[in-house]
């Protein structure tokens, strides 16, 4: 049978000015900044569903080219007429495929290199992309979207799942496969499909893999599979075990430039900006109350009410704030109108504690100052809510015949999101400072030092201060209409309104059990829709249950038949959505109390300022080894008499223990309960032993517990202190460990702070990082 | 003002732009041990009267606008108008036979508000209507009614239209209560449970209205040949036959209604059965047929109320050591109910565990998460909490389904959780072997 003529050129020749929906689709995309991943498997697994139903029914689909590939909206789709049974020529495949899949080597890649020595340049072809002119002689990528098979008069469900691989590397990559050169770069780069795109998640870079592979055998087999695991892509760990010469440029790099982009990696990964990030992408949750909306009286007429009797920035409250005296909440929450509000408090106290247990330091914060702003390198239309300015503060119930919620600022000094500062930084150079003594600065200067500085960076952008809530004013009304039977047809023709889906989680870091939202959704009965346009008090809703669907009102209607009633009311505006993308709000209207967790920015600070300064450090390079090194000798286990292990341990872990005497920065890794904390334990006490003395550092306090307890029951406990620290630029729990030699003399109140000033400037810490974050 | 109601689901828009129908009728045969179910008095189904209760009760306001609301003389002329122009009148001297039955089914139902009927112009679908007005009613047939039809038929189709318009009259309570659904359900801010609610209404009027239609001729036969007649269009119906079919439906399965605003026929045909013959547990029958489960999705007004008052007890039943009551554990509670008031030590509550024991399973879910819930809530507690909770789920059976959940949501290691099962079921089937959670704390 001869060769099937490719199908885009075909389709080119029929409409030469008109490119083929799917190219016109995706240049679209590649000119709106690139599909992400959610916009490719949108607009991709309706037309793997549908060709899955074709594969079931025995047929396959018109995929042999892009011809037949329809564009409806945002999604892509088959015409189903096309679908068609299989084409056989299985004979020819296997000849065809021989080569590669012969036994005992298989051939993973051939090339063709030209040399030009004159020019000083080397141009290297990759084989496995065949000339579309040329006869067929092995499995090879051809340009047009086709699959080899396809040429070899064989088109079967795996030839789709071919095809299929193509349209998603096409739109993950923003490669167009009709130009020859995209199927060499994509051939050539199959492996590490990052260097294409450096956000391609890692789970679709490797399902394009697998559905691109030449050899039919190695391929994946169904288009179900891929649905399965595509769907769920946000599930599945990725492989951190990242290969760092994968990463992009560090090739290329000379040592130090590696240095830099592994650091940058090992940042990027601690710091996620992605709309998990609860400290960037903010969201009310029942474990935070926003004091401003609490304390808004639900009184029907807006008239009445008082500035001073709202939570928010106004003398009084900063007065409070900034001289550190105590203020009783309910002065100014409304726990009659919000009765939601004593469980969130009781729960924040309850989180506060619990952190302060397990951290060693709270993380209970008031968010006096809110940032309201747009991501106009990235999404510019969408309105990004994040805590600006947060204050420590302490959270007290006093018990009572009501009881009484005093919450006290444990300093003046309010910390700015160190999530937003990094992030604003990186985006836009804005440079935020650390911290924001309120003692000193008012809020008003701190306004105006943003602005200056988000002006300098992109002129467009206002910065407006709310200091005031904003309230929306909704002339409600209802009607009734008396000819009901009418609206008997509209109810039926629109059917049951269906649930949302349920956001939910029982991890302790982000507590939002399932039971109460089912409670709230679906089982505390319904209230009216127009309980309150009649006369019923406004109804206290918890604001994170449901949003306040507002429809616009009708023109009043001159039918005799409709009876009506109008009510004013007015709702506290949330979110100023102007829709304009360079208006933003300095929002001091929504204050809002909460436990907020960023342990882990300290680390992302570190990084950052290594980065910036290009420090190096030998603990550094001995572990990401920059340039080649000696062949390390292996360590010898000691002799007994100067082995020291206090717990039980096994070759492997003394091998470990005795790796440390060489002095040399090493990294243990395992997963859970394979003896990591019985080697440290070990590790201390041949130090000590040793007569050395030992910082050991962790960010879990559960774990120091673990070490520190295993010391204790072996009668070292006196060799031991505990601390903790609650300062945010030391997170981390800290066990300092010492002999009880004279050593101490020297410095018997041992400083855990100017320790850690130590270390933050000293490249050290990198490892330690480095070892936290791999063992995670 | 209102409504309509017609005798069998229309789906096709008619000439009016409404549907209001009342339907269904049979042939009559004699009605010999049937007579004593005409004694029963006609009320309101249970459903109807609670849902009432509840409307005015919980959304005063809204009841009393409702209330306030008169029926514009304008629109009632409107409306008449409106018949006349689009439908045929019927008189007594042309039609004897239909007026007598009418004025049969009046006497039998004690309505005496004027009744006009009218005759429905090019429409061929089968139907019966009636637009209701305060002292007024207004029936409209549609399609060849009138030739299909046995006198005995009629009677208990007009029976039936006409129990909707006693049904709405009276203290208007009823009708108040419809037309509140009806407008709530229409709201574009409507909750899933408004427009449940409304559609059982709906249903259970039908019912309702089924039993006007036996009331008036006093043989279910004949109530159900009419039925089927005008579902079906056929001139010769053996009622006995369909019962016999409607019958074969329940005992193959657990049917309920799918219907939006008619039970299907063959329902209706087994509840005027059940009706009649009184036979025992008949309300309860009917809600089986046309509630079914209370899936966790379908939940009406009074269901939600119920499952409230369930979550409360449940919760308070859950809670009762004393060990449990943290403040991380206070607190979440309070985010159910602000006002949530502890049991005391030793608290029992047999009658939820007995009303909870056939729950759907997505209602028994909902509370297996409850469970799940306040386990996970104070981290200080470590596994007591769900050890308390295999036990309780374990008196219901549902010791599975929670450790399956514990393991999926709380990340319990299997074999944990596997242990933990044991136990609750060993101390539950023995109560004194193992020590109970307040004993243990």
């Amino acid at each position: 049978m001869s060769e099937t003529p490719v199908s885009a050129a075909a389709s080119t020749a029929s409409a030469p000015l008109e490119p083929p929906p799917f190219l016109a689709f995706l240049r679209r995309g590649m000119e709106a900044g690139g599909l992400s991943t959610d916009d490719t498997l949108a607009a991709l697994l309706p037309l793997f569903s549908q060709v899955a139903e074709a594969h079931q029914r025995g047929e396959v689909a018109p995929l042999d080219g892009i011809a037949k590939l329809r564009v409806q909206e945002t999604r892509l789709a088959v015409d189903l007429a096309e679908v068609g049974p299989p084409r056989k020529n299985l004979s020819r495949i296997e000849a065809l495929q021989r080569p590669i899949s012969a036994n005992g080597v298989e051939v993973v890649g051939e090339s063709h290199r030209t040399t030009d020595i004159d020019a000083g340049r080397m141009e290297q072809r990759d084989l496995w992309v065949g000339d579309p002119g040329a006869e067929l002689n092995r499995p090879v990528y051809l340009p047009g979207y086709i699959s080899w098979e396809h040429r070899a008069g064989h088109h079967d469900p795996i030839t789709d799942v071919f095809s299929l691989g193509l349209l998603l590397a096409s739109c993950a990559c923003g490669l167009d496969f009709t130009d020859p050169e995209d199927v060499e770069n994509f051939a050539r780069n199959r492996d590490n499909l990052f260097a294409l795109n450096s956000q391609l998640h890692p789970v679709i870079a490797g399902m394009i893999r697998q559905m691109t592979e030449l050899n039919r055998h190695r391929r994946v087999q169904t288009v179900d599979h891929v649905i399965l695991r595509l769907r769920r892509y946000r599930d599945q760990a990725a492989d951190f075990a990242i290969d760092f010469t994968k990463l992009k440029g560090y090739r290329e790099s000379t040592p130090k430039g590696r240095g830099q982009i592994i650091l940058t990696h090992l940042r990027n990964r601690l710091f996620e900006i992605s709309r998990r990030n609860r400290l960037i992408y903010y969201k009310p949750t029942l474990q935070t109350l926003n004091l401003t909306l609490a304390s808004v009286p639900l009184l029907l007429d807006h008239r009445n009410i008082q500035p001073e009797q709202l939570f928010l920035w106004h003398p009084a409250i900063a007065r409070a704030l900034t001289k550190g005296d105590s203020i009783v909440l309910g002065h100014y929450v409304r726990f009659e109108d919000a009765p939601y509000a004593a469980g969130v408090l009781d729960q924040i106290i309850a989180t506060e504690k619990r952190d302060r247990q397990e951290f060693g330091f709270a993380q209970l914060r008031l968010v006096i100052c809110f940032l309201r702003w747009h991501n106009l390198k990235e999404s510019p239309q969408e309105r990004i809510h994040s805590p600006l300015l947060l204050l420590p503060v302490e959270l007290t119930r006093k018990k009572g015949v009501r009881d009484a919620y005093v919450l006290r600022p444990l300093t003046t000094l309010a910390e700015v999101n160190p999530a937003l500062r990094h992030h604003l930084r990186q985006l836009y150079g804005l440079n935020l400072p650390e911290s924001v003594d309120l003692a000193e600065t008012t809020l008003d200067a701190f306004h105006q030092l943003l602005a200056e500085q988000i002006r300098a960076s992109e002129p467009g952008v206002t910065l407006v201060k709310q200091d005031r809530p904003q309230i929306e004013l909704i002339h409600e009304r209802a009607r009734q209409r008396l000819d009901q039977f009418r609206r008997r047809q509209q109810i039926a023709a629109r059917g049951p309104r269906r649930f949302e889906s349920f956001d939910y989680s029982y991890d302790r870091d982000r507590f939002r059990p399932l039971g109460l939202q089912l409670f709230h959704a679906r089982i505390k009965p319904a209230r009216s829709p127009f309980a309150q346009v009649t006369g019923g008090r406004p109804v206290p809703e918890a604001p994170h249950f449901r949003a306040h669907i507002i429809e616009p009102a009708a023109p009043t209607s001159a039918d005799p038949r409709v009876l009506e009633k109008e009510q004013q009311m007015f709702a506290l505006k949330q979110q100023s959505d102007s829709g304009n993308p360079y208006a933003w709000d300095f929002d001091l209207c929504n204050v809002t109390l909460g436990n907020f967790n960023y342990r882990k920015m300290s680390l992302v600070q570190d990084y950052a300022a290594l980065l910036e300064h290009e420090l190096t450090g030998p603990a550094f390079d001995a572990i990401f080894t920059l340039t080649p090194r000696e062949r390390e000798e292996p360590p010898v286990t000691p002799p007994l008499r100067e082995q020291f292990p206090v717990v039980e341990c096994d070759p492997t872990q003394t091998l470990a223990v005795a790796r440390a005497r060489t002095g040399r920065s090493y990294i243990i890794q395992g997963p859970p309960g394979t003896g990591k904390s019985q080697t440290i334990t070990n590790l201390i006490a041949d130090f000590v032993a040793r007569g050395k003395r030992v910082l050991f550092v962790c960010e879990k306090r559960a774990a120091i517990d673990v070490v520190f307890h295993r010391l204790g029951r072996q009668g070292l406990a006196f060799t031991t202190r505990r601390r903790t620290s609650a300062t945010s630029s030391a997170t981390s729990s800290r066990l300092t460990k010492r002999s009880s030699t004279s050593r101490l003399t020297k410095q018997s109140t041992f400083d855990a702070t100017s320790c850690c000033g130590r270390w933050r400037t000293n490249s050290r810490r990198c490892s330690a990082g480095a070892m936290r974050s791999r063992a995670k | 003002m209102e409504p309509t109601a017609s005798y069998r689901h229309n789906s096709s828009d008619n000439d009016f732009g409404w549907t209001l129908i009342l339907t269904a009728i049979a042939v009559p045969a004699a009605s010999r041990a049937f007579m004593a179910a005409a004694d029963h008095s006609l009320l309101p189904l249970p459903y109807q009267d609670a849902l009432a209760d509840y409307l005015k009760a919980e959304e005063p306001e809204t009841w009393a606008w409702f209330d306030s609301a008169e029926v514009k003389s304008e629109f009632a002329e409107n409306l008449r108008l409106e018949l006349l122009k689009q439908t045929f009148r019927l008189d007594a001297t042309t039609y004897p036979e239909l007026f007598a039955a009418l004025h049969d089914a009046q006497v039998k139902l004690g309505v005496d508000s004027p009744v006009t009927i009218y005759q429905a112009q090019g429409n061929n679908q089968l139907n019966a209507a009636i637009y209701h007005l305060p002292g007024e009613a207004h029936i409209v047939l549609e399609g060849a009614v009138l030739q299909l039809l046995n006198p005995a038929e009629l009677r208990a189709v007009l029976g039936h239209e006409l129990a909707h318009h006693q049904l709405w009259g009276g203290t208007g309570r009823m009708l108040l209560a419809d037309r509140i659904l009806q407008t709530m359900a229409a709201d574009p801010r409507a909750q899933p449970s408004h427009f449940e609610s409304h559609r059982l209404m709906r249903l259970y009027t039908e019912i309702y209205a089924d039993r006007g239609s036996l009331r008036v001729i006093g043989d279910p036969h004949v109530v159900i040949s009419a039925l089927v007649k005008l579902a079906t269009g056929l001139t010769q119906v053996d009622p006995a036959s369909y019962i016999r079919q409607a019958e074969e439906i329940f005992a193959r399965s657990k049917v309920k209604t799918e219907g939006v605003s008619h039970p299907e026929a063959f329902i209706r045909a087994r509840a005027v059965m059940l009706w009649a013959e009184n036979a025992p547990n008949v309300e309860q029958e009917i809600v089986r047929m046309i509630e079914g489960d209370r899936s966790l999705d379908k939940l009406d007004l009074l269901g939600q109320q119920r499952m409230t008052a369930f979550t409360r007890r449940w919760l308070q039943l859950f809670l009762r050591p004393s060990w449990i009551r943290t403040d991380a554990v206070r607190g979440q509670a309070r985010l159910f109910f602000p006002d949530f008031d502890f049991a005391t030590e030793g608290h029992r509550d047999d009658a939820l565990v007995e009303a909870l024991r056939d729950a759907s399973t997505s209602v028994r879910d909902y509370f297996c998460y409850l469970l799940l819930d306040f386990s996970a809530v104070d981290a200080e507690l470590e596994m007591e909490p769900l050890k308390a909770a295999f036990i309780l789920a374990s008196e219901l059976g549902w010791d599975e389904r929670l450790e399956a959940l514990a393991v999926k949501e709380l990340k319990v290691k299997k074999r944990e959780a596997q242990k933990l099962r044991a136990e609750a079921r060993a101390s539950v089937e023995k109560p004194d072997a193992v020590p109970t959670p307040e004993a243990s704390a």
